[in-house]
C-alpha cells in the first residue's frame, strides 16, 4: 500500500476538495504575456502585503514558507502562519518540508483554501538546510522527486504543484533534477539563478536559467512553464530576464518588498503604496508591529525619504505612535478620502 | 544518518546533511544538529493526524479568514475570544483584539476606540497581575492610545462608510 493510499484510508472528517478559484497554470501558459509573480518572503508575504502587490499588476502571489511539520501538528502554528480572505487569489502556499508524509497531509489541509502549493527547495538558511528543508532538497533529488510524484499521484490535476529551486554549481545537475520533476508531473518550476552559497549581492546567473530552460525543452517538456527568479527590481529588469531566458513568468521578491508597484511600471515606490498598505494592515489586523514597520522602512527608503525621518521612524516602538508619526509628517489619506491611494510623490506636511 | 555530501566548494561548514527517514508513514526523521548530534523529529500517528483534521476542519473551520470590514462585527472582545484556540494566553489573539482598537484609532473614531480600549484593559489588567506582567507592553500601548483619544476632538469626522 502506498503512503497516499494509507492516508486516504482514514476515518473522519473528510477534508473538502482543493478549491482553485483561478488556475495559475493557465496564467503561466498564456502565451500573450509573461506572468508577474510575487515570490515568498520569510515573514513578509502576509495577507496585507499580498493584497497590496495585487493592486499593482502582480498576477500570482505566494505566502511565506510554512513548515509542514508544524502546520499539520499544531493549531497555534496554523493560526499564526496562515490567514486568508476571499480576495486572496490567485494564491500559492509555499511549504517547507522534508518528508512525503508531512507533505501529503499539508496539501490535504491547505488545498481547499489556495490555488496551488509550492515546495521550497531554495531557502539557503542553514538551520533549515540541516533539517533537510529548503535548498537541501536540491541535493536530495530522489526525495524531492518522490514528494512531487506522491502528491500528483493522489490529486492529479486537482492540485497544482510547483517547485522553486536554486541552481547547482553543476548546471547539468539542476537540469537533470528539473527533467526528473517534469517526468513525475510537476506543474511548473521556478528557478532562482543563484546557488546555495551565492550571496544576494552577487548578480543572478541568467545564463544558468537559460541553459536549464533550453535543456528542459530539448528533453521534450515543451509545455511546462518555467519561472525565472532573481534581481528583478524594475520593469526593465523584468523584460530583460524574460527575453534572455525565454521563461514564462518572472518572480520578484526583494524588488517588490522595496517597491510593491514594480510590476505597474514604477521604478520608485509611489506614495499610494503607503496609503494602500496602511489600509490593508488595518483592515485585516493581526500583523506584528515590527513586520509592519519593516515594510514601511523598505518602501520609504526606496522613495528616498529624508534620512532623518527614516531614522526617526525606526525609533518608534508601537503601531499607534507610528500612526501619529505619519499624520504629523505627511498628509496620509484614509480610505474614502478624496485622492486616497493615488499620490506618487511624498506629501510632506509643512510644519511651522 | 547518511553522510554529508562532500561537495562543499572548499567553503567551511557548507556540507548538506540529508535527513534519514525512520518511519515513512508517520514522517519520523533523523536530522543532524549543528553540534553534530543527531535528533529525532517525531512522527505523527494516523490518530494524531485525525485529531488535527477534526480540529482544523470542524472546530477552526479552516484558516482564519479576515474579510475587508470584518471588524465591523466586533462589538465585544468576546466576539474574538470565542474563536477556537483564542484566549488571552495566545499572543496572536491579543494582537487581533488590539487590532480592533488600532482600526478605530486609525479611522479617527476616537470615542469608540476609547470604549473598546477600556474593555480590553478590563480584561488585560487582571490577567497581567496573575502572569508576571506579561501584558505590560500591550497595556502601556492601550493606555497611550486612550490618552491620545482623550486629547482628540471627538467630533472629528468619522471616515468610515
Amino acid at each position: 500500500m502506498s503512503k497516499h493510499e494509507e492516508i486516504t484510508n482514514r476515518r473522519y472528517p473528510i477534508p473538502p476538495p482543493p478549491r482553485r478559484k483561478v488556475d495559475p497554470l493557465l496564467m503561466l501558459k498564456d502565451n500573450t504575456k509573461i506572468t508577474t509573480i510575487a515570490g515568498p518572503m520569510v515573514r513578509y508575504s502576509k495577507l496585507p502585503f499580498r493584497q497590496l502587490v495585487r493592486q499593482y499588476h502582480c498576477d500570482i502571489v505566494y505566502t511565506p514558507m510554512i513548515l509542514a511539520r508544524e502546520f499539520v501538528r499544531n493549531g497555534h502554528a496554523r493560526i499564526s502562519d496562515f490567514s486568508t480572505c476571499q480576495l486572496d487569489t490567485p494564491l500559492i502556499v509555499q511549504v517547507g518540508v522534508n518528508n512525503v508524509s508531512d507533505l501529503l497531509k499539508f496539501v490535504e489541509m491547505v488545498a481547499p483554501f489556495v490555488d496551488a502549493v509550492g515546495i521550497n527547495c531554495g531557502c539557503p538558511i542553514k538551520e533549515q538546510i540541516r533539517e533537510g528543508i529548503g535548498c537541501a532538497l536540491i541535493y536530495n533529488e530522489e526525495l524531492l522527486i518522490e514528494m512531487v510524484k506522491e502528491v500528483k499521484l493522489k490529486w492529479k490535476d486537482q492540485i497544482r504543484l510547483e517547485t522553486k529551486i536554486r541552481i547547482h554549481d553543476d548546471w547539468d545537475r539542476s537540469l537533470k533534477l528539473c527533467v526528473g520533476l517534469c517526468e513525475v508531473g510537476v506543474d511548473w518550476i521556478t528557478i532562482h539563478g543563484r546557488t546555495r552559497t551565492t550571496r544576494s549581492s552577487q548578480p543572478v546567473n541568467l545564463d544558468a536559467i537559460k541553459y536549464i530552460i533550453e535543456g528542459i525543452r530539448k528533453a521534450g517538456f515543451e509545455d511546462i512553464p518555467i519561472v525565472a527568479n532573481g534581481d528583478c527590481f524594475t520593469m526593465k529588469d523584468f523584460k530583460k530576464i524574460a527575453e534572455y531566458t525565454k521563461c514564462q513568468g518572472v518572480m520578484a521578491v526583494r524588488g517588490l518588498l522595496n517597491n510593491p508597484a514594480l510590476f505597474s511600471g514604477y521604478d520608485i515606490c509611489p506614495w499610494s503604496c503607503i496609503e494602500n498598505f496602511w489600509y490593508w494592515v488595518i483592515e485585516f489586523g493581526g500583523i506584528p508591529y515590527q513586520l509592519i514597520q519593516h515594510h514601511f522602512y523598505c518602501m520609504l527608503e526606496n522613495m528616498n525619504l529624508k534620512k532623518k525621518l527614516l531614522n526617526e521612524m525606526m525609533e518608534i516602538k508601537s503601531l499607534v505612535q507610528l500612526m501619529d508619526w505619519f499624520d504629523d509628517n505627511f498628509e496620509l489619506k484614509r480610505y474614502n478620502n478624496i485622492g486616497f491611494g493615488q499620490s506618487i510623490e511624498i506629501p510632506y506636511r509643512i510644519k511651522d | 544518518m547518511s553522510n554529508p555530501t562532500r561537495n562543499t566548494n572548499g567553503i567551511k561548514d557548507q556540507a548538506v546533511t540529508k535527513p534519514e527517514s525512520l518511519n515513512a508513514t508517520t514522517g519520523e526523521v533523523l536530522v543532524k544538529k549543528s553540534t553534530g548530534k543527531s535528533r529525532v523529529r517525531k512522527g505523527q500517528t494516523e490518530e494524531q493526524y485525525q485529531t488535527q483534521l477534526y480540529e482544523y476542519f470542524e472546530l477552526e473551520e479552516g484558516p482564519i479568514r479576515t474579510e475587508v470590514d470584518w471588524m465591523n462585527n466586533i462589538k465585544e472582545p468576546d466576539d474574538i475570544l470565542s474563536w477556537e484556540k483564542f484566549d488571552l494566553e495566545v499572543k496572536h489573539a491579543r494582537l487581533v483584539l488590539n487590532g480592533v482598537c488600532y482600526r478605530l484609532y486609525f479611522q479617527r473614531r476616537y470615542k469608540e476606540c476609547l470604549e473598546f480600549g477600556t474593555k480590553l484593559l478590563d480584561l488585560y489588567k487582571p490577567y497581567n497581575e496573575n502572569h508576571k506582567n506579561k501584558l505590560k507592553k500591550e497595556i502601556d500601548e492601550l493606555e497611550y492610545m486612550q490618552k491620545q483619544c482623550l486629547s482628540k476632538d471627538f467630533s472629528s469626522i468619522n471616515l468610515q462608510k
